[in-house]
């Protein structure tokens, strides 16, 4: 058994008089694509902003590597190996995309000739067309928002990935397109992801394992199929008691 | 020594002082909590608007408290013009670029000011207010607790506002979550706009009131703009009561400071108070998550 | 306006273009004291306002307390000469890591991640007013003097044209310092950071650390400046701590453009030699015309350009590329 790459264990985080997280408890496994699904209001991106740090959990503790990480600064904890990608994009508008992707290569490479040529790399392992490094943040189509931010987030070499809803607003074609390059970062480049979804067809068809959360609370977990005949699971998602 | 009652005389009077600061700096606080826009120009503002008193008063020789029936209305508008003018045209852009408008505003309003009017300060020769009587070892002045008296009911009618009334609850609303506000269909611009002109009309009140006592000059928004920076940190988003306790606060500090020391160092407590309170409790500092 | 293109090519382009305007001028100039004068601090304020560039346009801090760093820059700096005998060449380096230090005094609580930008604005400006007091209770009313010596042990010398030409060398290294920075680990994170800070702690970087390094960068270039600046004014006073020449230069470098070097120059020479121009012609009628002027084109140019000059000379190469 081996360990685990992340590991939360009864992790709260509320909001006002809102418990935004209730205990949650759950384990990332080396290597695995994890789908992290559930209504909205679920507490899905409040995980995420925790783990990142980005938001101080009131209660629980968070471990990366069997470090624990909980309260860490958000830029430590992209040092020590997870990066994120964003539900709505954060481009770097007036920077060309070719730069916004190098500064995420600074992290770990000090030189900005080097960082540059990473950023090439990552870009055309991701297939963003080459005219496509010059245009300035501001100039692009969505479909290549989600690309460099993917990149940008590669580029800092994190060992674990959590993606935040990166189907959101992408045509079916776009949509293959973005479970292939999924599977292909996390197969070549070895990276565990955590992939928050709403559009079953995505996470679905690239998670090897799924976590549905509800009202804060972690409802169900285990093979796609199983997960999705859960009565709770479909209870949560249509409202409506299973007879 | 300090005696005992000179302790208490000004410990009163810092209490009124406070509550008159309370009100300036309510509108800074309601532009802040409900727009997030730091206006810059605040005490400017306050400063062309006691320039306006001292205009009205001396002409139509009046005390300068009835100026504020005319300036009240007058600088709402004004307040609205200002937001559609250059507010609202800067709300999407970087802040470091909102915040600039405001900077040259206040920058064109001082020299405006020291333009038409020189450096010379101006004050009302005359106001009813000009008695005081005694409470034992106290000696009450009317001036200073009529205005604290009128400071107290405008914040008064202000909590009232902003928790009975549709547009004050629009108000409160938007300062703790502005996409939610708006998707439940308040007209964020046009509240925006209100909100900026009451911000403005409290200025005007607070301008009427400081020249029963005071002078105006060009350079006097400085040091109300510090003040009402200073509360504003201090009470965080807490509404009205964080004001009203930040701003006794300031009052009481600043005059017992004067047993102690000269006006210029004075303004520095107030500064250092001001750094203070940003290492150690920036709780008003940090935006909405 | 040229497209210089990128890389060294481009440095050395803009260098030589900054140096043939620079050698021209006292040419122009030559025999006129005053001019002579006006122009040695017209380019003072552009090494300013250049240096301001760090972290308003590169870090995109407003800072107000220019002044500030100046001054407590020159005034150590003159000080430690008049009592400690130390040649300005060398005690200019004590000044400006005084600046340093009280930048990063008000630094370090303000930049942390999170805390809006306004906060530093307000102390900064509030920063000027408190020395401004400060120095006044210490040093009295009084203007104080620079010892008469002359040469380049004191960076001082009678001949303006020779106070031109070290002010010209200050924004040379000034304007280099800023190329550098571009092109380094700092420019990318201090643009990245202005983007999006939230974006940027996401990819490691720790903002609030690079936001202190363009900080120190700035306030200590600044705090050399400083001493420049006594020498030209012949004498310091509290009265250096002075609020509306710190909002001029951040002024002056929103006008130019945040993050251009260009624009900044070209913003702080058109800018301040108009404002002196005002000043001795209306100064005693209309006071505050400078100011006032300052005040109406930045929000002009706030609400209408904000990317300043630097952005209308770019809509003016992209049309030029239109047409070829």
């Amino acid at each position: 058994m081996s360990e685990a790459l992340l590991e939360t264990r009864d992790l709260v985080k509320h909001f006002g008089g809102i418990k935004a997280i209730d205990g949650v408890s759950i384990k990332v496994m080396e290597g695995e694509i994890l789908g992290l699904i559930g209504p909205n209001g679920a507490g899905k991106t409040t995980l995420f902003n925790c783990i990142t740090g980005t938001y101080k959990p009131d209660g629980g503790k968070i471990f990366f590597r069997q470090k624990e990480i909980t309260g860490l600064p958000s830029h430590e904890i992209i040092k020590l190996g997870i990066g994120r990608t964003w539900q709505i994009v954060r481009p770097f508008k007036k920077m060309s995309v070719l730069d916004a992707i190098a500064t995420g290569s600074l992290l770990r490479y000090s030189d900005v000739e080097k960082a540059k040529e990473k950023a090439k790399e990552i870009a055309s392992f991701l297939g963003l067309p080459k005219d496509i490094l010059e245009k300035r943040g501001e100039e692009i189509t969505l479909m290549q928002h989600k690309l460099v931010d993917l990149a940008r987030a590669l580029a800092t070499e994190p060992k674990l990935l959590l993606v935040d809803e990166v189907g959101a607003g992408l045509r079916p074609s776009e949509l293959s397109a973005m479970i292939d390059t999924l599977q292909k970062i996390n197969s070549e480049r070895r990276v565990t992801l955590v992939v928050v979804e709403h559009i079953m067809r995505l996470v679905m068809s690239i998670s090897k394992r799924v976590i549905v959360m509800h009202e804060g609370r972690v409802i169900a977990q285990g093979k796609p199929e199983e997960v999705s005949n859960d009565p709770q699971v479909i209870q949560a998602y249509l409202g409506i008691k299973p007879i | 020594m300090i005696s005992p009652e000179l302790l208490l005389q000004n410990s009163v009077d810092g209490i009124f002082l406070g509550l008159f600061y309370s009100l300036v700096a309510m509108g800074l606080a309601l532009i802040f909590g409900v727009m997030d826009i730091i206006n810059f120009a605040h005490g400017d503002l306050l400063m062309i608007a006691a320039y306006f008193v001292w205009l009205t008063s001396v002409d139509l020789s009046v005390d300068p408290t009835l100026t504020a029936l005319l300036l009240i209305p007058l600088f709402f508008i004004i307040g609205i013009g200002i937001f559609f003018g250059m507010i609202q045209p800067v709300l999407g852009k970087e802040p470091l670029i909102q915040i600039a408008v405001t900077v040259g505003l206040g920058l064109i309003l001082q020299n405006i000011a020291l333009a038409m009017f020189k450096a010379q300060p101006k004050a009302v020769p005359y106001s009813i207010f000009n008695f005081s009587y005694s409470l034992g070892p106290l000696t009450i002045y009317a001036s200073k607790l009529f205005i604290a008296v009128i400071s107290i009911v405008t914040m008064y009618a202000l909590n009232v506002f902003l928790n009975k009334t549709y547009i004050g609850l629009a108000m409160r609303s938007t300062t703790d979550n502005r996409e939610v506000a708006q998707l439940m269909g308040i007209n964020t611009r046009m509240l925006y706009a209100v909100t900026f002109g009451l911000g403005v009309a409290l200025i005007a009140l607070s301008s009427s009131l400081w020249m029963t006592f005071g002078q105006v000059q060009p350079y006097l928004g400085t040091s109300f703009s510090l003040i009402s920076w200073v509360i504003v940190a201090m009470g965080g988003l807490g509404g009205i009561t964080g004001v009203v306790y930040s701003g006794l606060i300031v009052g009481v500090a600043e005059s017992l400071g004067s047993l102690f020391l000269t006006p210029s160092a004075r303004m520095a407590v107030v500064y250092i108070i001001f750094f203070l309170v940003l290492w150690f409790r920036p709780r008003g500092l940090f935006g909405r998550r | 306006m040229v497209d210089f293109g990128t890389g060294s090519k481009k440095i050395a382009l803009e260098l030589l273009v900054i140096a043939i305007l620079l050698a021209v001028i006292p040419l122009i100039l030559m025999g006129n004291a005053y001019y002579e004068l006006l122009a040695a601090t017209v380019v003072l304020f552009s090494s300013m306002v250049v240096a301001w560039n760090i972290i308003g346009g590169y870090a995109g801090q407003l800072d107000l307390g220019a002044f500030a760093y100046v001054g407590v820059g020159g005034i150590i700096t003159s000080e430690l000469w008049i009592k400690a005998g130390i040649p300005p060449l060398l005690g200019i380096f004590a000044g400006g890591a005084a600046s340093l230090l009280i930048a990063v005094i008000i630094g370090i609580p303000t930049f942390r991640f999170g805390i809006k930008e306004v906060w530093y604005a307000l102390l900064t400006a509030a920063l000027v007013v408190i020395f401004n007091n400060l120095s006044r209770v210490l040093m009295g009313p009084t203007d104080y003097y620079l010892p008469p010596k002359t040469g380049i042990l004191y960076l001082k010398f009678n001949s303006y044209e020779i106070m031109y030409a070290i002010a010209s060398v200050i924004l040379i290294l000034t304007v280099l310092a800023n190329l550098a920075i571009e092109r380094s680990k700092i420019g990318y994170y201090l643009k990245s950071i202005r983007e999006d800070e939230l974006a940027a702690e996401m990819i490691g970087i720790d903002t609030r650390r690079y936001k202190l390094y363009a900080l120190m960068i700035y306030s200590f270039f600044l705090g050399v400046m400083g001493y420049i600046y006594i020498v030209l004014a012949a004498s310091f006073s509290y009265r250096m701590f002075d609020s509306s020449s710190s909002l001029s230069i951040a002024i002056m470098g929103i006008i130019g453009g945040l993050g251009s070097i260009e624009g900044g120059i070209v913003s702080a020479m058109v800018l301040r030699s108009l404002g002196e121009y005002f000043r001795s012609s209306f100064g005693s009628t209309v006071p505050g015309l400078d100011l006032l002027l300052y005040g109406i084109v930045l929000v002009i140019v706030g609400i209408f350009q904000p990317e300043g000059i630097a952005g209308i000379i770019n809509r003016i190469n992209k049309a030029m590329k239109k047409k070829r």
